[in-house]
């Protein structure tokens, strides 16, 4: 135990001098890796042919969409479980471990989590080589995705203690850090796949072990340089507002006493309903440009056109976040409903049947994929103003369920409301504006439950807020 | 014997957002390449592809 005493929370309190501005790039070195899940559709074709590939040879000749002609492959719907899998996991641990992250602090946290992601490649790799696909659920799914829900969180509460001055901004950051993930893990993923091809192997065992190494190492950038700030540290200069607005405390609320008020649950439904509704656009984007501007987008350019919201999904979470600490969460999350639903509404009007226009249908999906990504950003510096430092982390870990339930429920509800308009004759472009206008319904509903958000009743208070942890966590 | 107060360098601050600066710079150019397909002009069966005697689709109106 002596060897890893380094990681302790004690060993991680930065000195006097330490700049602040190196733990966002710490922070980033975990949300950039883990981000890495939101690219793991680029292995799916090619763990769906790697018996055909290795007995017939050839290399990769798959036609899109369709399974492997050998019986003894996975087939996609079974590939399709590993991403569900890794994204159910990361919020039940996130949930689940969020309270251990805040008594061992940040560094520990993030070793773990660097641990459990390059081990679910390293298993994973195993799995292929097996060619067992329980190997790739427990690699992957399981240990990778407590890895994911760790590194989530690992930065956040830190993150927000030594920016008391710009919370949103800086939580924005690593959180934008994992939008960006994705961009980094496919180009990797795809040249590396490409390095190791041969005519009888498609090269992803050697991707997934070479993947985990290099993320187990970029991971552990951020154990080495991440610092908790001294207790009552506060940046040079910087004064705590004397009056601070209405909806942001001075007190600290433990998790389970923060579990068990309403602001919490209302918060919850706020960030369902903004991801759900992000999600369907998501979900559709590609076929959605297709059938709206039907003979005017290739396949390639709505390829292109998912490509584009992923940069401003990207985009949106640092730019929204840091809007948030000047005009307050609340307003942020009002613009999020507001400006969603009037966005929503028109969307499906700029098609060929109406507007005709396909810089305006791109821009109204730009601008509602920034406040998608937007609202996972500005979550955290919400729950810091209404909870406090305590246990934000911990309690960021229980809100992150939200997604977990979103993620089921959006693509679920698309997919169902755009199959039901189908079968009653519905146009293919009229069923996606039935979609969007369910989604306007889920905006309002996010409305209603942000603005029933008030400051939390004393009563829920962390009473002991003289003792040394209340101090640390100021 | 150490400075306690010692200021971290600005170099240091700099080589740290370098070591996520660099991939991630590089992760957006990959993916503003791909998102350029979105700008390129239509489907390729709408443009003449050699001069013909036959008449040529018309281009979708705008």
């Amino acid at each position: 135990m002596g060897a890893l005493s380094f990681l302790d929370r004690s060993h991680s309190v930065a000195k006097p001098g330490f700049s602040r501005w190196i733990v966002p790039p710490a922070a980033l070195s975990i949300h950039l890796a883990i981000g890495q899940v939101y690219a793991f559709s680029v292995f799916k074709k090619p763990l769906n042919y790697l018996v055909q590939v290795s007995t017939s040879g050839g290399g990769l000749k798959a036609l899109p969409g369709v399974d492997s002609p050998n019986p003894m492959d996975w087939k996609f719907t079974g590939l399709g479980w590993v991403f569900s899998l890794a994204i159910v996991v990361l919020g039940l641990s996130a949930a689940i471990f969020g309270k251990w992250l805040e008594r061992a602090g940040p560094r520990k946290a993030m070793f773990a989590a660097a641990v459990c992601f390059g081990s679910g490649f390293f298993v994973s790799a195993l799995g292929v080589q097996l060619h067992q696909l329980w190997l790739i659920y427990l690699g992957y799914g399981v240990i990778g995705g407590i890895g994911l829900g760790l590194g989530y969180i690992s930065p956040v509460s830190t993150l927000i203690k030594w920016f008391p001055d710009r919370p949103g901004m800086a939580t924005g950051m690593a959180i934008m850090g994992f939008g960006g993930g994705a961009l980094i893990g496919s180009p990797l993923a795809t040249n590396l796949m490409a390095y190791f091809r041969t005519d009888h192997n498609l090269g992803v065992d050697k991707t997934f072990l070479v993947m985990g190494a290099i993320y187990l190492v970029a991971m552990m950038f951020g154990v080495f340089t991440v610092r908790v700030p001294e207790p009552g540290w506060k940046p040079e200069g910087w004064v705590a507002p004397a009056k601070p607005k209405a909806l942001v405390t001075t007190h600290s609320l433990e998790v389970n006493a923060a579990f068990a008020t309403p602001q919490f649950w209302l918060l919850w439904v706020v960030l369902c309903m903004n991801v759900t509704a992000g999600i369907a656009i998501l979900e559709q984007a590609s076929p959605m440009i297709q059938e709206l501007f039907k003979g005017r987008i290739t396949a390639a350019a709505a390829g292109g056109f998912v490509a584009l919201l992923s940069l401003f999904n990207m985009g949106g979470r640092f730019v929204w976040s840091s809007i948030s600490d000047y005009i307050g969460r609340k307003n942020t999350y009002y613009a999020f409903f507001v400006l969603g639903a009037i966005l929503y509404y028109l969307a499906p009007r700029t098609g060929v049947s109406g507007l005709n226009s396909i810089p305006l249908f791109v821009s109204i999906c730009a601008v509602i994929l920034t406040m998608y990504g937007g609202g996972f950003a500005t979550i955290p510096a919400y729950l810091r103003d209404l909870f406090g430092t305590l246990e934000v982390g911990a309690i960021h870990g229980r809100l992150l369920t939200a997604w977990s339930v979103a993620g089921v429920c959006g693509p679920v509800l698309t997919n169902y409301i755009r199959e039901y308009e189908k079968n009653k004759g519905v146009p293919l472009a009229d069923a996606y504006s039935t979609v969007l206008y369910v989604m306007v319904g889920l905006l309002i509903v996010g409305f209603i439950a942000n603005a029933a958000v008030r400051p939390v009743d004393p009563r829920y208070w962390y009473k002991a807020e003289d003792t040394n942890r209340q101090t640390a966590a100021t | 014997m150490e400075n306690q107060n010692k200021k971290t360098p600005v170099v240091l601050v700099l080589l740290a957002w370098l070591f996520v600066g660099l991939p991630w710079g590089w992760g957006v150019a990959q993916l503003w390449k791909n998102a350029q397909k979105l700008f390129q002009s239509p489907p390729a069966a709408t443009k003449p592809v050699a001069p013909s005697s036959a008449p040529t689709p018309a281009a979708p109106s705008k």
